[in-house]
C-alpha cells in the first residue's frame, strides 16, 4: 500500500488555497479512502499551489489530527511542495492556532 | 457589646475578603496589560499597518498581502494565552484573522482585478473589527482596575 498522496486541484489556475469545508472535501476525497495510519505518509502540495490558508490546513488535517493527533502529524506525515519553503514547518504553525 | 463585636468582626472578614478578591483582580489587570502592552508594540503600532500599506494591485494582480498574512498567523499564535484564559475571545479573533487571511488569498486567486473592485476599503473594514476586539479586551481589564480603584478611594483606610 503506497501511502504517498499527491494532491490535485481542479481549477489549476488557483494557487492559493483557502476555506476549512474545500480542505475537509480535498481530505475526504483525495486521503481518507486510501490511507494507513501505520506507515509513513507523505503528502504532496502540486506546484502551482503557492499559498495555504490556516482555514484549508485546519479542515484538511482535522480527522488526521483526531486519528494520529498533532505530534502523530509531526512524527509520521511527511510534506512536500516546491513552490512553499520549508512546508512542514508552515503547516504546523497553522495547524495549532 | 459581645454582639457588636462579632458584627464588627464579621465586616472586617468580608472587607479582608474582598481586598483580597480585588487585589487578586489587580494582579491579573497588571499581567493582563503587560501581555497586551506586547501585542500592541509587537503588531498594533508598527507591524500591522506597515503590512497593510505593503498591498497593492499591480497589472491587475493582488500582490504584496503575505507579510499581513503571516502578521496575521504570528498574532493569533501570540494571543494563544487566552485558548485557556478566555476561550470566547480567542475563538473570535482567531476566526477574523483566519476570515481576513481567507479574503487576502481569495482576492489574489483572482485574474485581472481594478483598483475600482477596491479590495483595500474590505480589508481596513476587517482590520478595524479586529483592533475593535482586541482593544474591548484590553478595556475590560481596564475596568476591573476603574473598579478597584473607585472602592479604594471609598475605603481610605482599609488594609
Amino acid at each position: 500500500m503506497s501511502n504517498v498522496f499527491e494532491l490535485s486541484f481542479e481549477d489549476k489556475t488557483i494557487s492559493n488555497l483557502t476555506g476549512n469545508k474545500y480542505g475537509r472535501t480535498i481530505y475526504a476525497n483525495q486521503i481518507k479512502p486510501h490511507i494507513s495510519y501505520d506507515i509513513p505518509i507523505t503528502i504532496v502540495f502540486p506546484q502551482y499551489i503557492d499559498n495555504i490558508a490556516s482555514s484549508f490546513i485546519q479542515g484538511f488535517f482535522d480527522e488526521m489530527v483526531g486519528a494520529i493527533g498533532i505530534s502523530g502529524i509531526e512524527q509520521l506525515v511527511e510534506i512536500k511542495s516546491e513552490t512553499i519553503e520549508n512546508i512542514k514547518h508552515y503547516i504546523m504553525k497553522k495547524l495549532v492556532l | 457589646m459581645e454582639k457588636w463585636s462579632l458584627r464588627i468582626s464579621i465586616i472586617a472578614l468580608i472587607i479582608s475578603l474582598l481586598e483580597m478578591y480585588h487585589n487578586q483582580i489587580l494582579n491579573k489587570t497588571n499581567l493582563k496589560s503587560e501581555y497586551f502592552k506586547e501585542i500592541y508594540s509587537n503588531y498594533l503600532f508598527n507591524k500591522i499597518p506597515g503590512d497593510r500599506k505593503g498591498i497593492d494591485i499591480i497589472n491587475g494582480r493582488f500582490v504584496g498581502f503575505r507579510k499581513l498574512q503571516d502578521t496575521l498567523t504570528d498574532m493569533v499564535s501570540d494571543l494563544s494565552f487566552f485558548k485557556f484564559a478566555d476561550g470566547r475571545f480567542y475563538l473570535i479573533i482567531k476566526k477574523e484573522c483566519m476570515d481576513l487571511e481567507d479574503y487576502l488569498l481569495n482576492t489574489a486567486n483572482k485574474k485581472n482585478i481594478s483598483i475600482s473592485s477596491n479590495p483595500f476599503s474590505e480589508i481596513d473594514i476587517r482590520l478595524k473589527r479586529i483592533y475593535k476586539i482586541i482593544n474591548r479586551k484590553r478595556e475590560k481589564g481596564g475596568v476591573c482596575l476603574f473598579v478597584w480603584m473607585w472602592w479604594k478611594i471609598k475605603n481610605p483606610h482599609s488594609t
